[in-house]
């Protein structure tokens, strides 16, 4: 007998993804945090060799259970996402941020591919309006860590870049080294989404 | 060095006028005419993307700003924007060159500015292709271009100031040259003070 259909059921309410990786990526941290106090307490305290070998045994068993926690946290957060690795439209453009923001930046920054997805939000921007709300949610979502004023920068060369060619490198290199030279005025914009979306459509045509 | 290093342009569907208003095509076309000039010279060149790149949005607002156009003052204006292009890139100076070669004639432009010779020389190149595209003509630099005391005078005046680049690249393509507002298309601004230009 087959199954009917029912599209008036109610859906399953899921935790808001990012939110939820966020939560347990704060845990984790607090469970090293402790874990690095414990370990410098015990090389400090004046404990019997016996005692110490096991207290590190014990802690190094801590250790193991918080890795474990980490991986089901990104089975539970990719598998709420809907894949495990970033693909499609998603994977490309967590890629050209990865590519836009190599070597920017006081610190390396970082693609969060999760974010990415969150912020894409369906189809892919192709013009200068629709673009500047995607990099307002890419930042929003924090899609580059950590926070860094450059991170804005390899964002609008990324997104930009999308907007001429996607996927191809010689765009991206241009669009970045335009992204560069307008910086203060990307800076300026900060979350304007309108003064972003006039750069991005002064420039679009000329990366 | 008798003659201007030739610029094999990088390939585009589009015109010239409009490909060298893609930085991608510009910075392609740059790095090929300093390889033409240091396979000339035997003065090697490097070329800084983050600085071609603030020259490049300059020049571009500052052209779009002054386009008029009209179909009249298009050659006048195409001249104007290669002009503005090298004021913008001995502004800026996206080029080092490296060390002379053994036995360089410092007398000689290449040798005694390098980085402002390849600068003005991708600029009357570029220039060049438009005019033949655009308007079937062609262009070339006056006995001047070779003189080295032309050269004296243009690197101490772009010393003092970049803009005076745009003069000096008029004397260079045999066009008059406007010492007072070089970085106002002069076209344009005759039609706004009638008298003037």
């Amino acid at each position: 007998m087959p199954v009917e259909h029912r599209p008036d059921l109610p859906r399953l309410p899921l935790p808001d993804p990012l939110a939820t990786r966020r939560a347990l990526s704060d845990v984790r941290s607090v469970m090293r945090h402790g874990l690095d106090l414990a370990r410098d307490g015990l090389e400090q305290a004046p404990l019997p060799a016996p005692v110490t070998a096991i207290t590190g045994s014990v802690l190094r068993r801590v250790d193991d259970i918080a890795q474990h926690a980490e991986a089901v946290a990104r089975v539970m957060v990719d598998g709420i996402l809907g894949t495990a690795t970033a693909s499609g439209e998603a994977g490309a453009l967590a890629e050209a941020l990865r590519q836009a923001a190599s070597g920017l930046g006081g610190h390396p920054l970082r693609v969060d591919d999760a974010a990415v997805r969150v912020a894409l939000d369906g189809a892919p921007a192709t013009d200068p309006e629709a673009a500047a709300r995607l990099m307002g949610r890419l930042l929003e979502a924090g899609a580059l860590r950590p926070a860094d004023p450059m991170g804005a920068v390899a964002i609008f060369a990324a997104v930009m870049a999308r907007l001429q060619s996607p996927d191809d490198a010689a765009t991206l290199s241009a669009s970045r080294a335009l992204a560069e030279a307008l910086a203060p005025e990307i800076a300026a914009a900060g979350a304007d989404t309108a003064e972003l979306a006039r750069l991005l459509a002064e420039f679009r045509d000329h990366v | 060095m008798s003659d201007l290093a030739p610029l094999r342009l990088p390939a585009s569907p589009e015109p010239v006028r409009v490909a060298a208003r893609r930085l991608r095509w510009l910075r392609g076309a740059f790095a090929d005419q300093l390889a033409a000039i240091s396979a000339e010279t035997g003065v090697a060149y490097r070329l800084d993307d983050r600085k071609l790149a603030s020259a490049f949005v300059s020049w571009l607002r500052r052209v779009e700003a002054q386009n008029p156009h009209d179909e009249a003052r298009r050659r006048a204006f195409f001249d104007f924007a290669a002009g503005v292009m090298l004021h913008e890139l001995i502004r800026t100076l996206p080029v080092t060159a490296g060390p002379l070669p053994a036995g360089a004639d410092r007398e000689q432009p290449e040798y005694f500015w390098p980085e402002g010779f390849a600068c003005t020389v991708f600029c009357v190149n570029v220039l060049s292709a438009v005019l033949a595209q655009e308007f079937d003509a062609t262009t070339d630099v006056v006995p001047a271009f070779f003189d080295i005391r032309s050269w004296w005078s243009f690197r101490e005046n772009a010393a003092e100031q970049a803009s005076s680049a745009v003069g000096f690249f008029d004397v260079f393509i045999g066009e008059e040259p406007d010492w007072e507002m070089p970085t106002v298309f002069r076209d344009k601004l005759a039609l706004r003070l009638p008298g003037a230009g």
